[in-house]
């Protein structure tokens, strides 16, 4: 299926949890978070969907935030997971799992009878 | 590095990449949601390196400016952190206000060498200019007066003809004032009203400042805001003074 198949109500739904396994992989920045979230076939995430998630999380204390000085260009804003971070991002990805075997459950029985019109 | 910037530096030196329409809106949704300037200012960079790194204009990337500064102060919690004008605020000038208006007029009763007349017109129309002054520190009508500029440039006018035309229509006398203790009243309320002032911006975290950068040396704005009511008040002396000696 092509990326940009990918409906926004199920991107809106998985950001969260997707940008939290990002994190767990050390610091980053809004626009290589992007980059990342786009290698992993999750289509385009724009600016202003990305960073008032981060936001959120900011406030929630999941995450802090560090400004780096850029190579001769503006600076950084550098996000981390806080160890409770960490620790909801687990959690989080835990659940998220549980969560799809449990559709996969139910909706891997169109896939066997588009199968079968097929 | 030492930092020569003034208080008055644009804002917009935080985020050169960004389009200056945008950036206008952003910064102007932010103010009126009550952010702080350092906060405004984080936010600011952050579109910055975005859109200097992804190369796309800033209203692709995070969309309307206006609708994505509420989506960040809600999400950042922002929102009602930073300066909001409070009694202080309104007080520093109401006082400022009559102690003006009262310096004035006594000083044109003591060039007249007479008691100072009140009329009802002019209780009417100080009324008038007290509520416009108070009404006019509230977010709410700041935001009626950015997004409604054209109502933002008739209403002052036709409230300036309505006034002028009541204190026309009822200027008979309703009670007389002795000049000095007048005088001295007034210039105790411009006293007391620049200490508030003065005081109000003691404590006022509105610049606009990017991370990492220190607030300016902010005394010559706090200065300047303070004596705009005592310098109006000489200002309007002066032309009472004038118009004294033009109808003499």
């Amino acid at each position: 299926m092509n990326e940009h198949d990918w409906p926004s109500e199920w991107l809106r739904g998985v950001l969260d949890v997707c940008v939290l396994r990002v994190l767990l992989d050390g610091p980053s920045y809004g626009y290589a978070i992007t980059r990342r979230l786009s290698g992993a076939g999750l289509g385009a995430v724009k600016g202003g969907t990305l960073y008032p998630l981060l936001g959120r999380l900011e406030e929630a204390g999941h995450v802090e935030v560090e400004w780096r000085p850029g190579e001769g260009g503006p600076g950084r804003k550098y996000f981390a997971l806080t160890a409770a971070g960490r620790e909801y991002a687990h959690d989080q990805a835990a659940r998220w799992a549980a969560f799809t075997t449990t559709t996969r459950g139910l909706t891997d029985g169109a896939l066997g009878s588009a199968a079968g019109r097929n | 590095m030492k930092q020569n910037r003034s208080i008055f530096a644009d804002p917009g030196r935080i985020a050169p990449s960004v389009e200056k329409a945008w950036r206008d809106d952003f910064i102007v949704e932010l103010r009126l949601l009550s952010v702080p300037g350092d906060q405004i200012g984080d936010e600011l960079m952050t579109v910055e390196t975005h859109v200097a790194e992804s190369g796309e204009p800033a209203v692709q990337a995070f969309g309307e400016a206006k609708v994505y500064a509420r989506e960040i102060a809600a999400a950042t919690g922002a929102a009602g952190r930073g300066g909001s004008v409070g009694p202080a605020t309104i007080g520093g000038n109401v006082l400022g206000l009559l102690g003006m208006l009262g310096t004035a007029g006594a000083f044109a009763g003591g060039l007249a060498g007479g008691p100072v007349g009140v009329t009802t017109g002019e209780l009417m129309g100080l009324a008038a200019v007290l509520a416009l002054v108070g009404a006019l520190f509230v977010p709410k009508t700041l935001r009626v007066i950015v997004e409604h500029p054209r109502l933002a440039l008739l209403l002052p006018a036709l409230v300036i003809g309505v006034l002028v035309g009541i204190v026309i229509l009822l200027s008979d006398p309703l009670f007389t004032v002795p000049p000095v203790p007048l005088g001295v009243a007034g210039v105790l309320l411009l006293v007391v009203g620049t200490a508030v002032t003065w005081y109000d911006l003691s404590d006022d975290a509105s610049e606009i400042t990017a991370p990492g950068e220190g607030p300016s040396d902010g005394r010559r704005g706090r200065l300047l805001a303070v004596v705009a009511m005592p310098l109006m008040t000489v200002l309007l002396l002066s032309h009472v003074w004038l118009l004294h000696a033009l109808t003499a």
